[in-house]
């Protein structure tokens, strides 16, 4: 048993050697002291032991394989930030196209009057029409107003109007030789649409066999306006009836039994 | 847009380069990492398979800030930082779950004298008493108690002077002694 005032004293003996004088000097003359300090250097020699050998083994030899693998697994190229705001900012811009797209799709849908197809002298349907007759190839703009009325030239190489039953605007097709149009040769091969009002479309029709034929039907168009009558407004008169009470389901099949 | 194009395939070749030369610094590193980060994780986990699970999470972490990593050198201290959080939140984890698991083994049988002298008792002392150092004296403790560290290198490691790592080391070695002096003398511990 060392003695009690240097007990203390011995661990730091122990780790520092000499760094006690008084103790150095006790050491010798005291031989419990001196056995206590050979078990404490024992004892940290083991400790100092115990903590390398917890340490002392590396990881296996396949840890760095797997280790390698996980980063070739994360390391796919990096972009710049300045690409990843261009990628993000075309990702938005296309999304909110698409966004208008669709919005103005379900627009059209939802207008009572839709394009009706249109269809030229011979029966068979133009690129432009075959395409206002597909919704998905229909334009908002083009789709939003009546469909054309295909103007051709027959036989007599006289442009005749296609009429249609449903409102849609005119498609002129300059194909007589006499006028501007046909004569000019940027325009001369060409086929362009008039799009007009419903209610303006036999003036439009006129005006083009006007301008086809070189003279206008003036006592005719007299003739019409004075045809023309006023009329007011007549409302039909609504009908208002009672309603039938009807029976439940239930209840019959509860008076059944 | 083709000002775009032309602009974008250049950018990613440099991307790419930028990343090769990523991964080829970090390999130099990584042998050197790997050993550290898994012997500082076993110090504290005392598990080789969670060891392991530490240490390769705490080089991935590394990874992937690498590229923020102005200096090189400061690598294996920044390693040494993220592995030794990883496994201290890890020991306690499995503290709480084996506190939870208490109550399920208190009718297990007890181990007998010579089971725990196989069990390597005196290991599991030291082991309890560094858990029960001080995080900054324990961490020095460790880094010198690796083989091929010196007291200069953990200082570096730890970026602290030379002598704040001796006093600490030394500190810990005394308080460690003085937890454990009662395995040396005639009277056990109460």
């Amino acid at each position: 048993m060392a003695c009690e005032r240097y007990e203390a004293r011995l661990i730091e003996e122990a780790l520092a050697p000499g760094g006690d004088a008084e103790l150095t000097a006790h050491l010798p003359g005291c031989p419990d002291c001196h056995s206590e300090l050979a078990r404490q250097r024992e004892l940290q020699d083991r400790i100092a032991g115990t903590i390398s050998a917890m340490v002392a083994d590396g990881p296996s030899p396949a840890f760095l394989a797997r280790v390698r693998q996980q980063i070739d697994a994360e390391a796919s190229p990096r972009r710049a930030p300045w690409m990843q705001w261009a990628i993000g900012g075309v990702a938005v811009a296309a999304l909110a196209g698409f966004a208008i797209w669709f919005a103005g799709r379900a627009l059209l849908r939802q207008s009572p009057s839709g394009p009706q197809p249109a269809q030229t002298a011979g029966g068979t349907q133009t690129p432009q029409t075959s395409a206002m007759n597909n919704p998905a190839q229909r334009s908002p703009v083009s789709a939003n107003v009546p469909a054309p009325v295909v103007v051709q030239k027959n036989s007599a190489n006289r442009a005749v109007p296609t009429r249609h039953k449903a409102p849609r605007p005119t498609q002129v097709v300059a194909a007589n030789d006499s006028t501007p149009a046909a004569n000019s040769p940027a325009l001369g091969a060409q086929r362009f649409n008039v799009i007009i009002p419903p209610g303006q479309r036999e003036a439009v029709q006129r005006l083009v066999s006007a301008l086809q034929t070189g003279r206008v039907d003036v006592a005719g168009l007299l003739k019409q306006s004075e045809q023309q009558e006023m009329k007011p407004l007549e409302i039909a008169p609504i009908k208002i009836t009672p309603l039938e009470e009807k029976k439940t389901s239930g209840q019959s099949d509860g008076s059944h039994q | 847009m083709q000002a775009l194009e032309a602009i974008l395939p250049g950018s990613r070749v440099q991307g790419e380069n930028e990343t090769a030369e990523l991964r080829r610094e970090f390999e130099e590193q990584l042998a050197d990492g790997a050993s550290l980060a898994f012997r500082l994780a076993m110090s504290v986990l005392r598990n080789h398979a969670d060891a392991e699970e530490v240490a390769q999470e705490a080089l991935l972490r590394a990874y992937r800030g690498f590229h923020r990593l102005r200096e090189r050198g400061a690598f294996r201290g920044w390693l040494c930082r993220i592995a030794w959080r990883l496994a201290l939140d890890k020991q306690r984890g499995t503290r709480r779950r084996e506190k939870r698991e208490v109550v399920a083994v208190l009718d297990t049988p007890v181990l007998n004298a010579e089971q725990i002298a196989i069990s390597n008792e005196f290991e599991g002392h030291v082991a309890e008493a560094m858990d029960e150092l001080p995080e900054k004296l324990r961490q020095s403790l460790v880094l010198a108690a690796i083989q091929g560290y010196t007291t200069k290198e953990v200082a570096e490691l730890l970026d602290l002077p030379e002598g704040t790592i001796k006093s600490r080391v030394h500190l810990a070695r005394k308080q460690m002694a003085e937890k454990l002096a009662w395995l040396v003398k005639d009277t056990k511990r109460g």
